[in-house]
């Protein structure tokens, strides 16, 4: 403690005359909500950065327009519900900033207001607010514009700002064709996509970095990146060795199975419901990728696994001590 | 092979006085000796305002029942018997003695005059108990009693060197320089119990300790060292056995079910103090420290001195003092008097500011981390008894294995809503236990 360091000259302080009283324990590790918040917030900022580097200011104004509209979407939703404003605690930033960077850049700026405020006071808010939401707010509201504006979500851009027909790797592969884009880039993020999804390398760097600080587990991650790349090294949707990369590395898996995946409230406490967790978006993934309308499906895998997770918790109790 | 269990935490140790020698401070002008220091009835005194009493004296005795007596720990003149209010809200009686600084010895300390191989049993448990021996680790339970509810029954002795409260030192400085007379206690415990081998239990991190013991067991065929993994808690006897043993006792068995009775180092040095010396428990080893002492010391101190001398013999506060916890950070008890003096189970003073223990500005939440789970030794999900206790729902929670909480604090650690998780649950197992009570006396 740097502050004994001096003690020989330091000015003495009198025992108080009332001391707090409390139940035990008396200390407490110093991270706080708030600090994990601003860990996950550090954690998607390179992924935010290459969003840029690739798609230009328009990516961060709607990155921005989506973290504001979450908070102040939050804190009119408690002040007129007469709740205490919490948004120091920085959830709402958190979920602004997932949905952000879930959207292509070219979409209306309108888009990620009405995502962020459905995020927030219907997924979140509606069922209690921060740790009480059954589904993640971010997904919901990704889906949920998915569902409503289907042409806005695949509005992708290149840098100069100007859309981009080209297919994202995973509509080629749905198709049967072996994707055109080179690994370096698809590791870098150099392809069509939403503004924080292509940067496979910039969603692992931030993951090592929550990982480090102790912030998320590995369970649901590994499971759930593992289970796609197995399948799709077992059984390639387009028959092409290199199918394998192009599943995990492209369209919303990382970002989604790092981050969204990954968050506290909507997914089982117990290390066991957690594994099963991630093979279930694993396979719910493959299954729509595969067979499904939809050439993505991280986004529902989530959803659907998000409601059971209660379920996988109450199978997985850990061991009591001295049995029963 | 690893001696582990499921859960627990790894705080982070704080322990500033680990090479700090024990000293023996200036003795107080008085000392105010509690009448109820352990598990069990309060102590009668037998003596009285105005009498002379010397060091060693039985000034409190047990009227009946389960219980420890108590001795004087100066040589003066009893000044008062007064009623306290104790940190646990119950009112208690402490005897305020005047030191005399004379150290004048009482004639009933003389050592224990047989060999311990002739002794009788009732004579070895009768020295004990007359030492007003208390389990030091923190419980205080009567040695005695815990002796003789295993004689017959256990042939694993384990000896507790663990430490896992951050901040404490104790054992480890016993350790270093009174492990002779740890050793010796657990030799006269090990032939009062008819036990062949006692095994010793450390934190593996302990690298000095393990170094100084390791040497020492050299010697000994009856004893051996075996390291248990670093993390807290450890020193709870359960999980102690557990680590050791890979016996899990259940919910309302002890350890002398499983064959098992676990001593405190401290614990075995004051038993070799009654033997050798015949002197009773009247001063003990604590670690001073926290972040407002200026000089965090190792001190062994009368029973019965309060807080604020000992604060005072360590350089006085440096910053604005918010709590003083009698006990490790996690286990211990917060005082709400300044005076309170030390007993036989108190192995620290902390005065703690608000760096460790924030309050929030927001409201406690809880976001579901499953830190909570993940830190339980007992593999409870505190998280789920804490939404039912919060719902009023105690038979749910009782379900839930409540009762089988240890208290260690190891959830609200790690909390990082800030949810005083520890004490939900706690709170739910006094309520379920408390049940459990009624509908027994009512059969």
């Amino acid at each position: 403690m740097s502050n004994r360091i001096n003690a020989k000259g330091a000015e003495r302080k009198p025992l108080p005359e009332l001391l707090h009283v409390s139940p035990a324990p008396h200390m407490r590790r110093l991270d706080t909500v708030t600090s994990i918040m601003l860990d996950v917030i550090i954690a998607l900022l390179p992924a935010l950065a290459f969003g840029i580097f690739f798609f230009g200011m328009r990516a961060l104004y709607i990155v921005l327009i989506s973290v504001l509209c979450a908070v102040i979407s939050e804190a009119c939703y408690q002040l007129a519900w007469r709740k205490k404003v919490r948004i120091g605690d920085l959830s709402s930033v958190v979920t602004g900033l997932m949905l952000g960077l879930m959207l292509p850049a070219g979409v209306s700026f309108w888009v990620p207001m009405v995502g962020s405020v459905f995020a927030i006071v219907v997924v979140k808010q509606f069922f209690g607010g921060i740790g009480k939401n059954i589904v993640n707010p971010a997904i919901a509201a990704r889906v949920f514009l998915m569902l409503c504006w289907p042409d806005q979500m695949v509005r992708y851009t290149n840098r100069a700002g100007e859309l981009v027909s080209s297919a994202t790797p995973l509509v080629e592969m749905k198709a049967g064709n072996a994707p055109t884009i080179s690994l370096f880039n698809l590791v870098l993020g150099n392809c069509p996509g939403a503004i924080g999804e292509v940067s496979a390398i910039a969603l692992g760097a931030g993951f090592i970095y929550l990982f480090c600080r102790r912030v998320v587990s590995w369970q649901i991650p590994v499971t759930f990146v593992g289970t796609i790349a197995i399948i799709s090294i077992l059984a390639p949707i387009n028959g092409e060795a290199t199918a394998l990369f192009d599943q995990v590395a492209s369209g919303s898996l990382l970002l989604c199975a790092l981050f969204s995946a990954n968050d506290y409230t909507t997914t089982p406490v117990t290390r066991g419901g957690k594994i099963i967790f991630g093979v279930g978006c694993g396979l719910i993934t493959v299954l729509i990728r595969y067979f499904g309308a939809y050439p993505e499906g991280t986004a529902f895998a989530i959803l659907i696994m998000n409601l059971l997770a209660p379920l996988f918790e109450s199978w997985t109790k850990p061991h009591r001590f001295g049995g029963k | 092979m690893a001696y582990t269990f499921r859960g627990g935490i790894r705080p982070d140790d704080h322990k500033y006085t680990r090479d700090t020698a024990i000293e023996r401070i200036k003795d107080p002008d008085t000392v105010s000796i509690p009448l109820s220091q352990h598990v069990g009835v309060m102590c009668r005194p037998v003596v009285k305002a105005g009498d002379r009493v010397l060091v060693g004296q039985l000034i409190g005795e047990v009227p009946g029942g389960l219980g420890c007596p108590v001795h004087s720990s100066v040589s003066g003149i009893v000044q008062r018997i007064e009623e306290v209010t104790t940190t646990y809200g119950g009112s208690s009686y402490n005897i305020v003695i005047e030191n005399d600084k004379q150290n004048t010895l009482c004639e009933t300390v003389r050592p224990f005059g047989k060999k311990i191989a002739e002794a009788t049993f009732q004579e070895i448990v009768a020295v004990i108990r007359n030492a007003g021996i208390a389990g030091m680790g923190g419980t205080a339970f009567p040695t005695y009693a815990k002796v003789t509810q295993a004689r017959g029954k256990v042939d694993t002795m384990i000896v507790n060197c663990c430490e896992g409260e951050p901040f404490v030192t104790v054992t480890g400085r016993m350790i270093h320089e009174c492990l002779q007379e740890i050793l010796g206690g657990v030799k006269i415990l090990m032939i009062a119990l008819g036990v062949r081998k006692a095994t010793l239990a450390i934190e593996k991190d302990r690298k000095k300790e393990i170094k100084k013991l390791n040497s020492a067991l050299d010697k000994e065929d009856l004893m051996e060292l075996k390291r248990v993994s670093a993390k807290y808690p450890s020193g709870s006897e359960k999980h102690l056995i557990y680590a050791l043993t890979k016996e899990e006792i259940p919910a309302g068995k002890t350890a002398i079910d499983a064959g098992c009775i676990v001593f405190n180092a401290e614990t075995c040095a004051a038993v070799y103090n009654a033997f050798a010396k015949g002197m009773p428990l009247i001063r003990r080893v604590i670690t001073v420290d926290g972040d407002c002492i200026a000089k965090p010391r190792n001190l062994s101190v009368p029973i019965g001195t309060s807080a604020s001398y000992i604060i005072d013999q360590c350089g006085g506060l440096i910053k604005d003092a918010k709590k003083i916890i009698f006990g490790g950070p996690l286990m211990g008890h917060a005082q709400w008097d300044k005076n309170a003096p030390v007993s036989k189970a108190t192995s620290a003073i902390l005065v703690f500011s608000d760096y460790f223990d924030r309050e929030s500005k927001m409201e406690p939440v809880c976001i579901r981390c499953s830190r909570c789970v993940k830190a339980c030794p007992m593999g409870l999900m505190p998280i789920d008894i804490v939404s039912v206790v919060n719902r009023g729902k105690i038979e749910k929670a009782e379900t839930m294995g409540a009762a089988a909480c240890i208290e260690c604090g190891a959830c609200t650690h790690v909390c990082p809503g800030g949810l005083p998780v520890t004490q939900i649950v706690g709170r739910a197992k006094t309520d379920i236990l408390a049940r459990r009570r009624n509908a027994q006396s009512e059969q």
